[in-house]
């Protein structure tokens, strides 16, 4: 899985139907170094349809999804395990952000081919690790699993 | 035994022996005051006594085979030859006659009986006689004496006037009636004597007086006479010795000659003269009349058989006033053994009629006392012994009759050997089983009566040596020789006994269908009460029984149904599975358990049923009995509990989860408002925020802990086997890292075992324990915490020790329940979940969990998880839920 080059705008696909939800990462990635490019979108259809249409080369493949579990019509598993079965599709990385700290979510979504996963975020300090590790990836560094870790904690 | 008693013993046996050889009715002589004449049925003479030759003047020779015509006139002989004519061969006839001798004639009383081909003729000539008949109206005699007898009130006034008439008769100086016992001693019941006789009323003479031969002579020829015991003996010529002519036999004679030992017996008692009568009952030898004289005295012929008539009339009157009396006493028992058994047939129980009958009842064997068991339970009337010697005596008849006959005794120390009853005063006892168990007995007692037998001297015969061996010699004196009897009750009647015996066996079917009624009552009272439904069919499909919540839950209305064939009465589908039912029990032929769903009127019935065989008494299958329970009811509320239980969970999970949503953003947001406008705010709304910021984070904990609790409910799923020490050390590594046991020094003290248990559940348990010991500290020491598991062979238990400040013991077992703080919010955070989790995770494993703690130096948690499967095997009883895909 490599990231995008980083001179191009990178672009990420948040799922998400809470605004302020929406709101509260766009806010955390603005100061990010690289040039993000964020989607939002409030459904599970609605989803399954952009990313047809990515797939198809209607539109432009995102460089990372950020999903949540709990969505209207299609939930995020769903979703996630779908995208894993069409092709063009497999190679995105799938970041789940829910507010379910469940362990059982979480291995779920490893299963199916996710590459991380964050509880949604109380405080402040909780929301920059996130960032932080958004960023990083983006930046080609690894994933820090502790980092995950003490993000569910 | 005394050796010189020994002797004795065997010297009065070999002396009875030949008293009872001495074969006194072929005597070879006869006594002297008549004459007997053997002769052919021609009147040709055999033999004759030798003092008729005297009288005749003839030789032996001269005499034998010459006709008695030579003696007595052809008209006297004519009449004798009349008497012995027409059929009755050995009654005595008798006849007045002339007897023509060579140098006198005398007038004579001539007897003639036949014996085998003989004829007997006895003559007794006049002059000999002292008592001749005073008129020979014997017809009025016995008249005035049978319509006396009418008259007799009772047996001593009957006794009395038989004595009193037979002495005025025959001129005795004293008449005795001498009554026989069962042992053939005899007591003098009544006597008529002249004063200067000595009296033996109420005496007893032994059996011995009177030995079996002489009885047995008693009973053939009733009259006996001794006319002078000093008479000498005049034997019968010619003397037979030839060994093959038959002796003849004069069993029937008057005058045949008696035993010496008799005789000798007599002298003793100062008798000269005597005559015995035989009185007979039944056949029997029921006494003898005793005429005695203290001197020679000969009655005539006419007159003994006036004497003999009389005690012949006494005897059939006797018979019938004996039958009467014990007619009308037997009519009295027979109306009280009726009163008793209606009693007993129409009352509750046998006891109640008993009990309130008791008098009867006692009276019914003119018994002393009457103790009856019922179950074991012993009540006594009247005279008895106490309850040991009756449970006792129980226990005997028990042991030796098996408790099947009625046992009779009146002599009861006697014939059971039981000790208790030697000194009780109770001497004799019906003893009457009522039940085939031992428990129930009807026992009848009388009083011990002591008896003096006063004996006609002691009895005890005086033995005298003779060349033929030892001989019996009369004793001398027949002064009152008293004998004190103890240890009886006067005899029982046999008839009581069997009536006793009637009685017990009436008790005892009383009492069986009385056990067979109540059982019945029980039965009905269990049919009547029982929630379950009941019904029994025999072989042949006939509705035997059935109980009414079956007949309401199958909807069989009102009509008859008991009797019917079931398959005519039941729904369609309750009979073809009652078919199946009994199919099935009859192949296997033992109780069989069914579960059944289906519908019967269209409501649907769950249920779950026994069917057993019954057998009767020859232990063949004679009907089945079906037992259902109706848990339709049952099962619909066990699921709608389920599923309202599920509901319930799933609200609280799905509540506390997307309470979660609104928390989270009210604290990012507040926490985005510090951040971004610290500096715009003044020192207050900085306060503000930070205790927003404070009330969140608690309320995000709180809801943690209840979505956690919560979602334990929801899993059901089988439980993987983990490695509890690996993930002890993750946990701790984790929480070491978190800074939850900051400062805390942990041990494992113990090899940590698998288990069945989810990992996420292990940790939860072992994290808040952990927290907790690390969370309640002593301020003056570090954590020092242990961890230890224990194998308590079918769980696991493991142990969190800590040095913290511990806990009271009276919050030691509230600290587990829900919500429950021991603590101030400012002192230690806690939401007040965590123990009540770490329970009911203990509990979902099967095991439990608890503290014990000494205040002030620290606490230790143990919990236990059952080493198998828990989920498993829930995951087999219950269906498994579908599982929430909320997240």
């Amino acid at each position: 899985m490599s990231p995008s080059d980083s001179s191009e705008c990178v672009t990420i696909l948040h799922v998400e139907d809470n605004p302020a939800d929406v709101y509260l990462i766009k806010r955390g990635l603005r100061g990010s170094a690289v040039s993000l490019d964020i989607v939002n979108l409030v459904d599970g259809e609605e989803t399954m349809e952009y990313l047809c249409r990515c797939a198809s080369g209607e539109l432009p493949l995102p460089d990372m999804v950020l999903l949540d579990i709990n969505l209207p019509k299609v939930n995020g598993h769903d979703l996630l395990v779908w995208m894993r079965s069409v092709q063009v599709l497999q190679s995105i990385p799938v970041f789940m952000l829910t507010s379910s700290s469940s362990r059982q979510d979480r291995e779920k979504m490893f299963r199916n081919g996710g590459q991380a996963f964050f509880t949604k975020p109380y405080t402040l300090e909780e929301r920059s690790t996130i960032v932080r590790s958004i960023e990083n990836f983006l930046s080609g560094l690894p994933l820090d699993q502790t980092a995950i870790q003490n993000a569910n904690a | 035994m005394n050796q010189l008693l020994q002797h004795h013993e065997a010297k009065l046996q070999q002396a009875l022996d030949n008293c009872a050889k001495e074969p006194i009715h072929i005597p070879g002589s006869i006594q002297p005051h008549g004459y007997l004449i053997v002769a052919d049925y021609d009147f040709h003479i055999v033999k004759a006594s030798a003092n008729f030759l005297e009288f005749s003047g003839q030789s032996t020779q001269q005499l034998v085979g010459k006709s008695l015509q030579r003696f007595i006139p052809a008209d006297s002989i004519a009449s004798l030859k009349n008497l012995t004519g027409n059929g009755a061969l050995n009654a005595l006839r008798y006849q007045t006659i002339l007897l023509n001798g060579p140098t006198e004639q005398l007038t004579c009383d001539a007897m003639i009986h036949r014996s085998g081909q003989y004829l007997i003729i006895e003559i007794e000539p006049q002059h000999l006689i002292d008592k001749l008949p005073q008129h020979q109206d014997f017809y009025r005699e016995l008249m005035g004496f049978s319509l006396a007898l009418q008259k007799v009130e009772s047996e001593d006034v009957l006794f009395n006037y038989v004595v009193h008439e037979l002495r005025r008769i025959t001129g005795f100086a004293r008449v005795k009636l001498y009554k026989f016992d069962e042992h053939w001693h005899g007591d003098v019941i009544a006597e008529d004597k002249d004063a200067r006789m000595t009296s033996y009323l109420g005496l007893s003479f032994p059996a011995s007086d009177i030995p079996e031969q002489a009885r047995e002579l008693y009973s053939k020829n009733y009259l006996r006479l001794i006319p002078n015991v000093d008479f000498t003996p005049v034997p019968m010529l010619p003397d037979d010795l030839d060994e093959k002519s038959k002796p003849i036999d004069l069993s029937f004679s008057i005058l045949r000659s008696v035993s010496m030992v008799h005789l000798q017996y007599l002298k003793n008692m100062n008798v000269r003269a005597s005559m015995s009568i035989s009185v007979m009952q039944n056949g029997q030898l029921w006494g003898l009349i005793v005429c005695h004289h203290d001197a020679p005295y000969h009655v005539a012929y006419p007159v003994r058989m006036a004497a003999e008539l009389l005690a012949n009339t006494f005897s059939a009157f006797l018979t019938n006033y004996q039958q009467l009396t014990s007619n009308s006493k037997e009519n009295q028992r027979e109306k009280v053994f009726n009163e008793i058994v209606q009693a007993v047939n129409s009352a509750a129980t046998a006891r109640e009629a008993l009990v309130t009958h008791s008098n009867q009842v006692m009276n019914l064997a003119s018994a002393d006392g009457l103790a009856m068991s019922f179950d074991d339970e012993w009540i006594n009337f009247g005279f008895t012994p106490d309850e040991s010697a009756t449970r006792q005596l129980a226990a005997w008849v028990q042991q030796s009759n098996n408790g099947e006959r009625v046992f009779s005794s009146h002599s009861l120390a006697k014939t059971t050997g039981l000790k208790t009853f030697r000194e009780s005063g109770v001497a004799g006892a019906i003893v009457a089983p009522v039940s085939h168990q031992t428990k129930n007995w009807l026992m009848f007692f009388r009083r011990q009566v002591t008896m003096e037998r006063n004996w006609a001297g002691e009895p005890v015969k005086e033995i005298s040596s003779t060349r033929a061996g030892y001989t019996l010699s009369p004793r001398a004196s027949f002064q009152r020789w008293a004998e004190v009897v103890t240890g009886h009750c006067k005899p029982w009647n046999t008839l009581d006994v069997e009536r006793i015996s009637e009685l017990s066996r009436l008790i005892r079917t009383r009492l069986y269908e009385n056990s067979l009624r109540q059982a019945n009552y029980n039965l009905d009272a269990v049919l009547r009460h029982s929630s379950s439904l009941i019904y029994i069919i025999d072989i042949n499909g006939i509705l035997v029984q059935i109980n009414q919540i079956a007949v309401e839950t199958f909807g069989l209305g009102d009509g008859e149904i008991i009797g019917r064939p079931f398959e005519k009465i039941f729904p369609e589908s309750l009979s073809s599975l009652t078919r199946e039912h009994i199919d099935t029990v009859m192949q296997c032929g033992k109780s069989t358990s069914f579960d059944d769903h289906f519908t019967v009127n269209d409501t649907e019935l769950h249920l779950i049923s026994v069917v057993f065989p019954l057998f009767d008494t020859k232990n063949a299958v004679y009907a089945l009995c079906n037992i259902s329970t109706d848990i339709s009811g049952l099962h619909k509320a066990q699921q709608e509990l389920k599923a309202s239980n599920k509901e319930l969970e799933r609200v609280a999970f799905v509540a506390s989860h997307d309470l979660q949503e609104p928390l989270r953003l009210i604290a990012t947001f507040t926490d985005l408002l510090k951040s971004e406008y610290k500096n715009k705010l003044d020192s207050q709304a900085g306060e503000y925020i930070d205790f927003t910021l404070d009330a969140a984070n608690r309320m995000r904990v709180l809801i943690h802990d209840l979505l956690e609790y919560s979602r334990l409910e929801q899993s059901d799923e089988t439980l993987p086997l983990i490695e509890t020490g690996d993930e002890l050390n993750k946990l701790l590594a984790e929480l070491h890292l978190s800074g939850h046991l900051e400062n805390a020094s942990v041990s494992v003290t113990s090899e940590m075992p698998e288990a069945y248990m989810k990992a996420e559940h292990f940790n939860s348990i072992m994290q808040n324990l952990l927290s907790n010991a690390a969370k309640y500290r002593d301020a003056d020491r570090p954590v020092d915490i242990a961890i230890a598991c224990r194998d308590q062979g079918a769980y696991w238990q493991f142990s969190v020790s800590d040095n913290g400040i511990g806990i009271k013991p009276e919050y030691l077992e509230k600290i587990f329940e829900m919500f429950q703080r021991l603590h101030r919010k400012n002192e230690f955070a806690g939401t007040g979940i965590g123990l009540a989790l770490c329970k009911k995770i203990a509990e979902r494993h099967g095991g439990k969990i608890w503290a014990e703690s000494i205040p002030g130096e620290g606490s230790t948690f143990h919990f236990t998880v059952i080493k198998t499967d828990m989920a498993q095997q829930n995951a087999e009883k219950i269906s498994p839920a579908t599982e929430s895909s909320v997240a």
